[in-house]
């Protein structure tokens, strides 16, 4: 699915370029479950920015779904990030003014389908994550496991090839973030790959295959 | 308190961006409010600085039926009340001219006025040598005696004792009585007195201004009742004309009524913009509220109360307004020194415009309104949505919450709307003074120098000598190099106004009810209308032998006067004369165009020309057509004078583009004025919606990364933004057109040539407007495209 090549990423300073990552060679497979690890400000949440296709300045060559991205203008790479990839932030990041099913709508009313077609998705959504009776309610009306619960079902509305989550547990309890990792553990079971930021050593367990990165490098 | 103070202070100073563009937005506008105001105090508040002022009232007369608001007061009148009158301690009159002095080496003219005896103790007027006129004096035939003006009286005699000794007023000879000090109160810019020695019987000839000084007690509905009875009388014993009443004002109405409405218009522009400055403060408040929020909710979490946080924010704006107030103080003094100083001689020299206690007055209630509209919606909005226990909350919402929300989008809706409504209002006065500069005034006032020479009866006592004396200067000037015609008339466009009576053969039957306009009557030589550029119509100018022979008197008429007594009729040859007079009928012999006597802003009258050898008047304003710049022609026209009369003084010089300029001046004054405010509204809330919608956008950041996190494109993010700016723009825009055209008509009467709702300025102004406004918002809503989802978001 991915194939990462000598990728680099670096910020201009006053003192002469800044490595964000340096030759990152990665490949990930169709349905991986892969966690990414290592101490703050090593790169990860970077590199993950750079794997969905939201962060274009970078070097080296990474190809998504046999498209050379490297090759690709931003506009194109913006199509590629819209059809096959969900997101997962820690803080939910959920739309205050909007409820339950209007949050789970707003990535489908990006993707022109039209509202009847976004409805009974939205409605099958919400079934198959139990939340039918919480689709009028506001963010600010659910736990932080809800939230987190809404926050994957909007990374999954548009059925995605490939989840990123950037520490989707990180403001979670363990119990909340267990039922987060099972949700993810059964996703990937059916086919979406997965792709996780933690600090959690047990959460990093539900992934096939960990990597490490520190100081931008990642750890052979 | 003190503590709250003292904090505000801080605040403000670790803020200096934010004070300085607060402070500043609010000594804009209340230094424009103080301006206006201080014009509305001196008009209309402050006694005027007459002695006891409060109880002299201005006497005038009245005639609805022909069309005149004031006619000036007849002698006839005046008596009668003088005489019968209990509520007045005392009533004079006087009438403005001018005189030929002749000193020692030259002859000038000089302003003078004739007064009846009592004229000095209505106005309180003490001279400061001699005395002032007696009743003996003050009647036909009495003794010709003087009283002159400080000014004069140091100018001339370097101030000796003069009493007893002669002065050569229009070559007759007065003794000097007296001398009156600087301060003459109305009577303000006049060099000497003579008394008005007129006949108790003359009629029908209101030409005096005059004034009473009430008995203490009295009111002026009292006297307006009082005398209204006795002028009953009056007509009652047929002495006086059934067509004029009693018209008593107080002094500033007389003085400043037509400028109230100009001084109202500007005021409330100016308040409107303070209301947009106070907008602009409230939403800078209400922004950095937000910031403050964490602070506020630790306030309440630590047991302030309500009214403490309120009391806080509340010090704080009040610090930025008084601010505000005291720049503004000193804005607005400079400013009013200013414009008084553009408006030279126009404004009479007693008006004072002094800061008194009202202005301090004024100053400090628009500090504390201001203070409270500024601090309102930031207390309302941080004690509506911040409880102790939600300090994490307000962090993390990816909006501004919905109370603050709407807040931010009344003030800008507001700011939208007053603009509109200031910025019509200034649109349709420009309008107004374009199509006055553009309007036809009836003659070609290119190239035209003016100036007046007024004969001395002693010497030109005789028509003849008159129309020689007049007829041989004109030759001379037209054959002076440079000059291409010249006339003279007596009255010229936007000079004085003769109204008279006609009758007028074969017009229509008038009922006793039915309007009978005064017609303008001038006095004109052959040559007038072509030197002025004055289109004939129909029928010919005058000749030379016009007015000669008493057989066949000529009249030339206006449009208008055609239009009111002739419509439909053939005008050439018909006959009028002086109503009530045995004199012989004139015969129309042409019909000229309209010409705009009264300004470019006042309706014209019916008006008539009469030739000069018909009625040779001694005072005649001469009109020079030159090639060139007329000035130059000056010093040429003075040498021949020197040589035919030494003693004649040339004066009332001015080129007729001059004085049609002049005649515009107030209104392209108080125009600029108010557009002057206009701009700074447009600027004020431009200003205020940028800084509101930064605001927005920034707050909603979080919220726009998240959408282009989800998909959402640059463009579609920024349209969003823009969609919301649109909705507001529109509302305001629309507030602000309906509240226009509900307000207008009430300046219906400064508003010449352009409908008070002429939908070229209305559209134009919605237009411009909205796109501003748009363009305010399409900044922050440009910066949304340019947000980086992912750092935005971790930055969260």
């Amino acid at each position: 699915m991915i194939q990462l090549r000598n990728l680099e990423k670096h910020i201009d300073t006053k003192a002469g370029p800044l490595y964000l990552l340096r030759q990152i060679n990665l490949d990930i497979g169709d349905g991986e479950f892969l966690t990414i690890m290592g101490p703050s400000g090593a790169g990860k949440s970077t590199l993950l920015s750079i794997l969905g296709l939201y962060d274009h300045a970078w070097d080296g060559e990474f190809h998504f779904l046999d498209q050379a991205v490297h090759k690709l203008p931003v506009k194109q790479r913006a199509a590629l990030n819209k059809r096959h990839i969900g997101f997962v932030f820690q803080q939910f990041h959920l739309l205050d003014d909007l409820t339950v099913a209007e949050n789970l709508d707003i990535p489908l009313s990006y993707r022109d389908i039209k509202k009847p077609e976004r409805q009974a998705i939205v409605a099958d959504l919400l079934d198959r994550f139990g939340m039918v009776a919480k689709k009028d309610l506001f963010p600010s009306q659910l736990s932080g496991g809800q939230q987190q619960l809404v926050a994957v079902a909007r990374a999954l509305v548009a059925k995605p090839a490939l989840i990123l989550a950037d520490e989707p547990t990180g403001n979670l309890h363990t119990d909340q973030g267990r039922e987060i990792m099972e949700l993810f553990k059964k996703l990937n079971a059916q086919g979406t790959a997965i792709i996780q930021v933690t600090h959690n050593e047990a959460w990093a367990a539900y992934g096939h295959r960990i990597i490490r990165l520190r100081d931008g490098w990642m750890e052979k | 308190m003190l503590n709250d103070l003292r904090f505000a202070v801080r605040q403000l100073l670790k803020n200096p961006g934010f004070t300085a563009v607060a402070v500043l937005v609010l000594a804009l506008g209340i230094a424009g409010n103080i301006v206006a105001f201080s014009f509305y105090n001196s008009f209309f508040l402050r006694p005027f600085p007459f002695r006891e002022a409060d109880r002299l009232v201005d006497l005038d007369e009245t005639a609805p039926r022909w069309n005149l608001e004031y006619t000036g007061l007849s002698y006839l009148s005046f008596d009668a009340w003088r005489r019968e009158s209990r509520c007045f301690q005392s009533m004079g009159a006087w009438a403005g001219g001018a005189y030929n002095l002749a000193t020692r080496s030259s002859v000038e003219r000089v302003s003078g006025a004739r007064v009846t005896h009592d004229l000095a103790a209505v106005l309180g007027l003490q001279p400061v040598l001699g005395r002032f006129f007696t009743p003996e004096e003050d009647r036909p035939g009495g003794a010709k005696v003087v009283v002159l003006g400080q000014r004069l009286w140091q100018r001339l005699f370097g101030g000796a004792d003069i009493l007893g000794q002669s002065l050569r007023l229009d070559q007759d000879v007065y003794t000097i009585v007296g001398v009156l000090p600087k301060d003459t109160s109305m009577l303000e810019n006049t060099d000497l007195w003579v008394p008005l020695a007129e006949n108790s019987n003359s009629q029908d000839n209101w030409y005096l201004s005059g004034a009473g000084r009430l008995k203490p007690g009295a009111t002026l509905a009292q006297a307006r009742e009082e005398l209204r009875r006795v002028h009953r009388s009056l007509i009652d014993q047929r002495k006086a004309t059934e067509n004029t009443f009693p018209r008593l004002s107080p002094l500033s109405e007389r003085y400043f009524g037509p400028a109230r409405l100009v001084i109202d218009v500007f005021l409330s522009a100016a308040l409107l913009v303070l209301v947009i400055a106070g907008g602009n403060v409230a939403a800078l408040m209400l922004a950095r509220g937000l910031a403050r929020s964490r602070e506020f909710g630790v306030r309440l979490a630590l047991g302030a109360t309500g009214w403490s946080v309120a009391r806080l924010i509340g010090i704080e704006a009040l610090l930025v307004s008084g601010l505000g107030g005291v720049l503004g103080a000193c804005l607005g003094f400079w400013g009013l020194r200013a414009l008084l100083a553009a408006l030279g001689g126009m404004l009479p020299g007693w008006l004072h415009f002094d800061f008194d206690w009202r202005v301090g007055l004024f100053i400090l209630l628009l500090v504390l309104a201001v203070g409270c509209l500024g601090a309102l919606p930031t207390i309302r909005s941080a004690l509506g949505t911040i409880r102790p226990g939600a300090l994490q909350s307000s962090a993390q919402q990816s909006t501004v919450s919905i109370p603050r929300r709407r807040a931010l989008n009344a003030l800008v809706v507001a700011e939208l709307a007053i603009t509109v409504v200031v910025t019509i209002q200034a649109g349709l006065l420009v309008q107004a003074f374009r199509w006055l500069q553009r309007a036809d005034p009836g003659y070609r006032p290119a190239n035209v120098l003016l100036y007046e020479l007024a004969l001395p009866a002693g010497k030109y006592g005789s028509p003849e000598a008159r129309v020689a004396f007049f007829r041989n200067h004109l030759e001379a000037v037209r054959h002076l190099p440079g000059v291409m015609d010249a006339s003279a008339v007596s009255a010229p466009p936007l000079g004085e106004h003769w109204g008279t009576f006609f009758d007028i053969e074969h017009a229509a039957p008038r009922r006793p009810q039915d309007p009978d306009p005064v017609v303008l009557q001038r006095i004109a030589f052959p040559g007038y209308f072509e030197t002025m550029g004055i289109r004939l119509l129909k029928g010919r100018t005058f000749t030379e032998r016009d007015g000669l022979n008493e057989g066949a008197l000529a009249v030339v008429v206006n449009e208008l006067f055609v239009q009111q007594f002739w419509p439909n009729q053939e005008a050439l040859g018909k006959r009028i004369r002086s109503r009530g007079s045995n004199r012989p009928w004139m015969t129309v012999v042409g019909v000229v165009h309209d010409v705009k006597h009264y300004g470019m802003d006042r309706p014209m009258i019916p008006g008539v020309y009469l030739p000069y050898a018909q009625m040779p008047l001694g005072q005649m304003s001469v009109v020079v057509r030159a090639a060139g710049p007329p000035a130059t022609i000056l010093p040429a026209v003075r040498a021949l004078l020197r040589q035919t009369d030494p003693e004649l003084p040339v004066f009332g010089v001015a080129t007729l583009q001059e004085r049609l300029t002049r005649s515009i001046w107030l209104r392209r004054l108080y125009s600029a004025l108010i557009g002057i405010l206009a701009g700074a509204a447009l600027l004020m809330a431009m200003g205020g919606i940028f800084g509101v919608f930064s605001y927005v956008v920034g707050r909603r950041n979080r919220e726009l990364a998240i959408r282009l996190a989800l998909g959402a494109s640059p463009k579609s993010v920024g349209w969003l933004v823009l969609r919301q700016g649109l909705r507001l723009v529109l509302t305001g825009v629309g507030i602000g057109l309906a509240l226009a055209l509900a307000t207008t008509p009430l300046m219906r009467s400064l508003l010449f040539g352009v409908s008070s709702s002429d939908p070229l300025t209305f559209g134009a102004i919605a237009v411009l407007l909205g796109a501003v406004a748009l363009l305010a918002c399409w900044v922050p809503a440009w910066r949304a495209t340019r947000i980086h989802p992912m750092e935005a978001l971790r930055c969260e």
